[in-house]
């Protein structure tokens, strides 16, 4: 039975604690990833930066309290303005959700769960000292969850 | 002792609503409880008369306008609503300021006002953005005007709801005797907010020209299910043609509304579990918990004491009674919630009807103050709560200074206002 560790990805890019939110978007940017990790020294998870938790900010306030927006069919007056200060200073900390993980050993359907219930599509992976030692992503879960019943379906019509 | 007991499970009640600590409820059921146990310590209160103190009535008025508009609410109406009036408005902030505050008083006069509030609000976020103003003097104005709006009808409030229920009020006498004065107190307030929110309403970057943007909205696209809002809105027009045959057809608005949202219900075929999800049961049972602790006081004989010692103030003209009933009203609506007021005002009115005291033109008086008072807090009313909450999810979260130093010169200017009409034409309104 396959486990997470099986499909995680080891190359991490992660901040630390204290880091810039400037700092955090340059490494999502350059390895186009959809979370960052934050870390302390001792790479326990200290919080988790999400990519579209750091878009909202830049969408029109109307989205956060509106259920549809189907409507709006012009997006221009929002489109790239000058950088907001208000931003940039933001600290990290605030962006920043709780942490959240799973263990390199959770299996693949714990991590399915896992992610469904918690509208997560990437989730950092700690070992049994609690050390960050991948990422798993859904897309990875899936594809090795779906392998493993492909494989079991055509031993069954065997 | 039992007097002083239940007065004081009624006050701490009214305390921690107002301390707003605890969901309000939770308080009122708490509340409830306590009351009919000391009763049933002290032998002036029981579980049956409890049951009795409850005002199915009005609970099933306020349950059949709540689905009505469970139901609308789905149907992308309000949506479109507000981004026709955006449009109209061309832009301009101002014209917004009034054309948006009529739509959200009249829509408030047939609809429940934290309703009408809930699902304009988000638009009133939307429009601000895309005009480049602050979104906090619209949210104000849109719950005061709302308020104001719904001061005009039975269904409008629901402190009219307890009183149009307890005193046997028609829609038709909501609208003939309260529909004058609010038309002018509307006037006065939009002055007031006028004045008041000028510098606020001015648009960041006037050379930008953003007033354009609304045509990008599509108020057709935001009707999401046109053939259901056309229904709802027929049945509810229905329901107001009852409300206003309450009399010739002997029937009450409680089942005229139960019966519009049956019809509605059964011609739309949504789904009942989805919409009865957006009945706001906490305020059914918020309703129910006063109902239990006000029926405890009355039980303990404390609302009759009240109304014998008003009996004192029987000298001094009914104009001025009515007056001094309003502002206390104002006063306490503002400082509280105008819905455990007004319950625990009516049966204290209706003894002093049964100690001679012409009670007529003391409804209106009590519909003015609890409509008007609201407005002056961040918490005097449930659409001010709900525009606030709306705002705090955006970046320019409403404060308590900001709303007070609108709502309080508006209530003030208001209630004066409300004050001379109701002393000119106390006659008419005595008239009943």
């Amino acid at each position: 039975m396959h486990c997470v560790s099986d499909c995680m990805r080891t190359q991490v890019f992660t901040v630390n604690v204290g880091a810039t939110l400037v700092e955090a978007m340059r490494i999502i940017r350059g390895h186009m990833v959809g979370i960052v990790p934050v870390i302390d020294r001792e790479r326990h998870v200290a919080g988790v930066l999400v990519l579209d938790d750091l878009l909202t900010e830049f969408m029109p306030k109307f989205v956060q309290v509106l259920r549809k927006t189907d409507f709006v069919q012009d997006y221009s007056k929002f489109e790239m303005g000058p950088p907001t200060a208000d931003l940039l200073d933001k600290p990290l900390s605030e962006l920043m959700r709780p942490p959240y993980y799973l263990s390199e050993t959770s299996s693949l359907m714990e991590a399915m769960v896992f992610m469904h219930n918690h509208q997560v599509v990437d989730v950092p992976v700690i070992d049994a000292d609690k050390r960050l030692v991948g990422i798993v992503s859904r897309v990875r879960v899936g594809s090795l969850f779906l392998m493993d019943w492909l494989n079991k379906k055509s031993e069954w019509s065997e | 002792m039992t007097e002083i007991v239940a007065t004081a499970i009624f006050l701490i009640t009214l305390l921690l609503i107002f301390a707003q600590k605890w969901h309000r409820m939770v308080v009122s059921s708490i509340g409830a409880a306590a009351m009919v146990a000391a009763g049933l310590l002290l032998g002036f209160y029981d579980e049956e008369l409890a049951i009795e103190a409850v005002e199915f009535e009005t609970l099933a008025l306020l349950l059949g306008m709540m689905i009505l508009v469970a139901l609308l609410q789905t149907t992308g109406f309000f949506e479109s609503v507000a981004i026709l009036v955006a449009q109209r408005s061309r832009g301009g902030p101002m014209r917004l300021l009034f054309m948006l505050g009529l739509t959200t008083s009249f829509l408030s006069m047939a609809l429940d006002n934290v309703t009408t509030v809930v699902l304009m609000s988000p638009m009133t976020v939307l429009i601000a953005e895309f005009l480049d103003i602050s979104p906090v003097p619209l949210l104000i104005s849109q719950a005061i005007f709302s308020n104001t709006g719904g001061m005009a009808t039975l269904v409008g409030d629901p402190p009219n709801i307890l009183l149009g229920t307890a005193a046997g009020l028609s829609f038709n006498d909501f609208l003939t005797h309260l529909g004058p004065v609010v038309l002018v107190v509307w006037g006065v307030t939009f002055f007031v907010l006028r004045y008041r929110l000028r510098d606020q309403l001015r648009t960041a970057n006037p050379e930008t020209h953003w007033d354009r943007a609304i045509y990008g909205l599509n108020a057709r696209a935001a009707l999401t299910d046109p053939r259901s809002a056309r229904r709802v809105l027929l049945v509810l027009g229905g329901v107001v043609v009852l409300f206003i045959l309450e009399r010739p057809l002997h029937i009450s608005p409680a089942f005229a509304a139960l019966t519009g949202a049956g019809v509605a219900l059964g011609w739309t075929q949504m789904g009942v579990p989805g919409i009865l999800k957006d009945v706001e049961w906490d305020v059914l049972l918020f309703f129910v918990g006063l109902f239990v602790m006000v029926g405890g006081l009355e039980a303990a004989g404390v609302l009759e004491q009240i109304a014998q010692s008003l009996l004192t103030l029987q000298d001094i003209s009914p104009v001025l009674l009515g007056l001094i009933i309003m502002w206390t009203m104002v006063i306490l609506s503002a400082l509280i919630d105008n819905i455990p007021v007004t319950i625990a005002v009516i049966p204290i009115v209706l003894e002093l009807s049964t100690l001679g005291v012409d009670i007529q033109p003391i409804w209106w008086a009590i519909a003015l103050g609890a409509g008007l008072g609201g407005n002056a807090t961040p918490i005097g009313s449930s659409a001010n709560v709900v525009v606030i909450a709306v705002s705090e999810r955006t970046d320019r979260p409403i404060t308590d200074r900001e709303w007070l130093s609108v709502g309080i010169p508006a209530v003030l200017v208001a209630s004066l206002v409300a004050s001379a009409l109701y002393a000119i034409l106390h006659g008419f309104l005595a008239a009943g």
